[in-house]
């Protein structure tokens, strides 16, 4: 099965090196955590592979499509989601995402049904009609959710998609990305709550100084660490120095 | 507090202090802000010295008696400053009671809402009456100085005028707060500023839509009315008395003024943390997105209607974009009476103003459309090419101009349908040039900065400036008709020519990140 996620000695500089000769591999249908303390280069990564940067230097495959050469079809199964909810405050849920709908190209009947169903998913139903511009921060960054998975995306890049949410809301967008896996859609996302990265991701990648430090499942990763009883939290600091 | 020493903490005065310490860094913010001061400040002196200096030695033994068409004249005038001023002030108070970010700190402070209430009346006011001293002072001060002294009261009235203006306005904002909501409150004070803005200028050129023999019926009117037993009272005189330095009238005025604004600050102060407080929060209910929503897979369809969607919800640049089509009202007024009158100056005045006005409008939509783009990430993460997304946008912006423009257009293709072709080529040029610059020079920025986005590079509010006046003169002299109507139309092309990047380069800055 092709990868869903190639990355090869990529590079962005900024004065300093963001990003420096990053490679990495994510398998189609995994669950991936990008993890690194603040300034490690994970947006600027994420960024690159969502077609949003030019990278000086290196390769992005997505699904074995060449995202440097092919940005457009790479960008066709692909959603990105930032950290900052960046929405329309004048549109109201459903223009939204009949916006979203309109950009991906998807056919209108199926657009209608998903956009219902994700809006009742994530409870914004009901204010489906309201514009955007009164709501919280946690409500759109909801609303960016639903747009990334509007037209039902292979590959889902996920920039701090928690932040802002409270419990409730933080469970249910857990859940909706659990279910995606489970279909065989893949996930990367970053976080800085390790216990998301521990319950649900497959591999975590830990990032530093914009290179891979460590990559494994939680299990590998504390054995690298020397910390077989301790937490994400642990090994993220041991292997960080942080 | 460090910088104002001398008042105790907590105080009346030193919380002025500290707000016109805001004020003052607001003023010399950043670079950008302190070179429009100085640019401001060259205009100001220009203009005291090549007119307010002349128009003070001309008129230096001038005498200026109470007739009746001088208290009209001056009564209007007044009138409007008062309007121009309760504008503006309604437009602070809206500002300073509920959007400025630092109310919820000083309303969680130990000092009484009222206090605050009562010092941000005062630095509005006090900005109110800084605004109209400054816009009269260039020509004003001068003739006061050379001449007449007693002139200066001026000031002294324009205060008074600033205390009644604050007043209202303070009264206005807090009963459209209690009726409407803080939105439509924010909505209303900018839709209320364009209106009158136009209104006073369509009032400044009422003598060119009238003939002369309508004015001097009007004057005979007035005249008529100022006689004893007439429509004019004696007290109509008062405004010009004041002006002219009669302690009388301006003691009266100063007295009605600060009554007044004492009055409105009680008023308005007794609810003044609650009105604030719903500002905040409970202005936060939600507004209804009118329309059905129809998903479609065209892109450029989805695009356009997101964007004409944005455009018809964007309050300031409605109230924008109506105000400088009430610019266009005198012109079409000139147009007829021009058409009617067989006048070969007037229809190709009216084609050129209406090619300029159409460039500018333009101009504003494209910026609004193409670089106050909210979720710019969402379109660059999209699988749809750059380029495609930008004409979609351009032409979003220029669909509603041409709705607007329909009527305008066929008014004028009725009354001469030279001038109405040349018009309709003109504003189809001026409009899709003004598209392409914003298109070409995009300045990525938030909506909000709509009023300011000249400021964000002097040289495209410079060149689309330029390139909608050779438009407009083209236009112009094709409705004269005469074949030099090319020679401009060449300088516009080159001129926009010049200012066009590729879709190669355009992209790249949108990378670059």
């Amino acid at each position: 099965m092709t990868d869903a996620l190639v990355v090869a000695g990529l590079c962005k500089t900024y004065g300093r090196p963001a990003v420096d000769g990053l490679s990495l591999t994510v398998r189609a249908g995994e669950f991936y955590a990008l993890l690194g303390p603040n300034g490690a280069g994970k947006t600027t990564t994420l960024r690159m592979v969502a077609g949003l940067l030019k990278p000086d230097a290196g390769s992005i495959r997505i699904f074995g499509i060449d995202a440097l050469v092919e940005p457009t079809r790479a960008k066709q199964v692909t959603a990105w989601a930032p950290d900052e909810p960046l929405l329309y405050d004048r549109l109201s849920p459903m223009e939204y995402l009949e916006f979203v709908a309109g950009l991906w190209g998807v056919d209108p009947k199926a657009a209608g049904a998903r956009a219902e169903a994700l809006l009742k998913r994530l409870g914004l139903w009901d204010q489906r009609s309201d514009r955007c511009e009164t709501f919280s921060r946690g409500m759109k960054q909801k609303i960016v959710l639903a747009g990334a998975l509007i037209h039902e995306p292979r590959l889902l890049i996920l920039d701090e998609p928690l932040t802002g949410l409270d419990a409730g809301a933080a469970r249910v967008v857990k859940g909706v990305l659990a279910d995606r896996v489970r279909q065989g859609v893949t996930v990367i996302l970053t976080t800085h709550i390790l216990e998301v990265a521990e319950r649900l991701a497959d591999r975590i990648g830990i990032l530093h100084h914009g290179s891979l430090l460590a990559e494994g499942t939680l299990a590998e990763l504390k054995d690298r660490a020397g910390r077989g009883q301790g937490t994400l939290e642990d090994v993220f600091l041991e292997l960080t120095g942080a | 507090m460090s910088g104002c020493p001398s008042f105790r903490t907590g105080t009346t005065a030193w919380l002025i202090v500290h707000e016109f310490r805001l004020v003052w860094r607001g003023l010399r913010q950043t670079g950008r802000a302190r070179r429009r001061g100085w640019v401001l400040a060259a205009v100001f002196v220009t203009v005291t010295l090549l007119a307010g200096v002349p128009l003070g030695l001309v008129l230096r033994d001038s005498v200026v008696t109470a007739d009746p068409v001088t208290v009209v004249i001056a009564d209007a005038v007044l009138a409007s400053f008062l309007t121009l001023m309760v504008s503006a002030s309604l437009a602070g108070a809206v500002e300073a009671f509920y959007q400025r970010g630092d109310l919820d700190l000083l309303l969680a402070s130990p000092i009484a809402p009222r206090r605050v209430l009562t010092v941000r009346a005062v630095v509005v006011g006090v900005n109110v009456f800084a605004g109209s001293a400054v816009l009269i002072t260039p020509l004003f001060l001068p003739v006061a100085l050379l001449g007449h002294p007693a002139w200066l009261a001026a000031y002294v009235v324009l205060f008074g005028m600033a205390l009644i203006a604050t007043a209202l306005g303070l009264t206005l904002s807090m009963t459209l707060l209690r009726v409407i909501g803080p939105r439509r409150t924010r909505a209303a004070a900018q839709v209320l500023a364009a209106v009158i803005g136009a209104a006073l200028f369509l009032a400044s050129q009422a003598r060119y839509l009238f003939t002369d023999q309508q004015v001097g019926l009007a004057a005979a009117l007035i005249e008529r009315a100022s006689r004893p037993g007439g429509a004019l009272p004696p007290s109509a005189a008062w405004p010009l008395r004041a002006l002219l330095g009669a302690p009388g009238p301006i003691a009266v005025l100063v007295f009605v003024g600060g009554l007044a604004f004492a009055a409105a600050c009680t008023w308005v102060g007794r609810d003044f943390a609650g009105g604030a407080a719903s500002a905040a929060g409970a202005g936060r209910a939600p507004a209804k997105a009118a329309g059905q929503v129809r998903f479609t897979a065209n892109f450029f369809v989805a695009v356009i209607k997101k964007e004409l969607r944005l455009l018809s919800r964007d309050v300031p640049l409605i109230s924008d974009v109506v105000l400088k089509l009430l610019y266009l009202a005198p012109l079409m007024f000139i147009a007829l009476r021009g058409a009617a009158s067989h006048s070969n100056w007037a229809l190709p005045s009216v084609v050129a103003g209406m090619t300029f006005m159409t460039g500018q409008v333009s101009g504003s939509l494209a910026w609004i459309t193409l670089s106050a783009e909210d979720a710019p990430d969402l379109i660059a993460a999209s699988p749809t090419k750059s380029p495609r997304v930008r004409r979609a946008k351009l032409a979003a912006a220029l669909l509603p101009l041409m709705a607007v423009l329909g009527p305008a257009l066929g008014l004028l293709l009725a009354l001469s349908p030279a001038a109405g072709f040349a018009a309709a080529g003109g504003c189809a040029a001026a409009a899709l040039a003004g598209g392409l610059i914003n298109d070409w020079r995009q300045s990525p920025s938030k909506r909000e900065d709509f009023r300011r986005r000249r400021s964000g590079s002097f040289l495209l509010g410079l060149s689309e400036s330029v390139v909608c006046a050779l438009l407009a003169g083209a236009a112009g002299l094709a409705a004269w008709p005469t074949p030099l109507a090319v020679l401009p139309a060449i300088l516009a092309l080159f001129a926009l020519l010049g200012m066009r990047r590729s879709d190669e380069a355009i992209e790249r800055d949108q990378m670059a990140g």
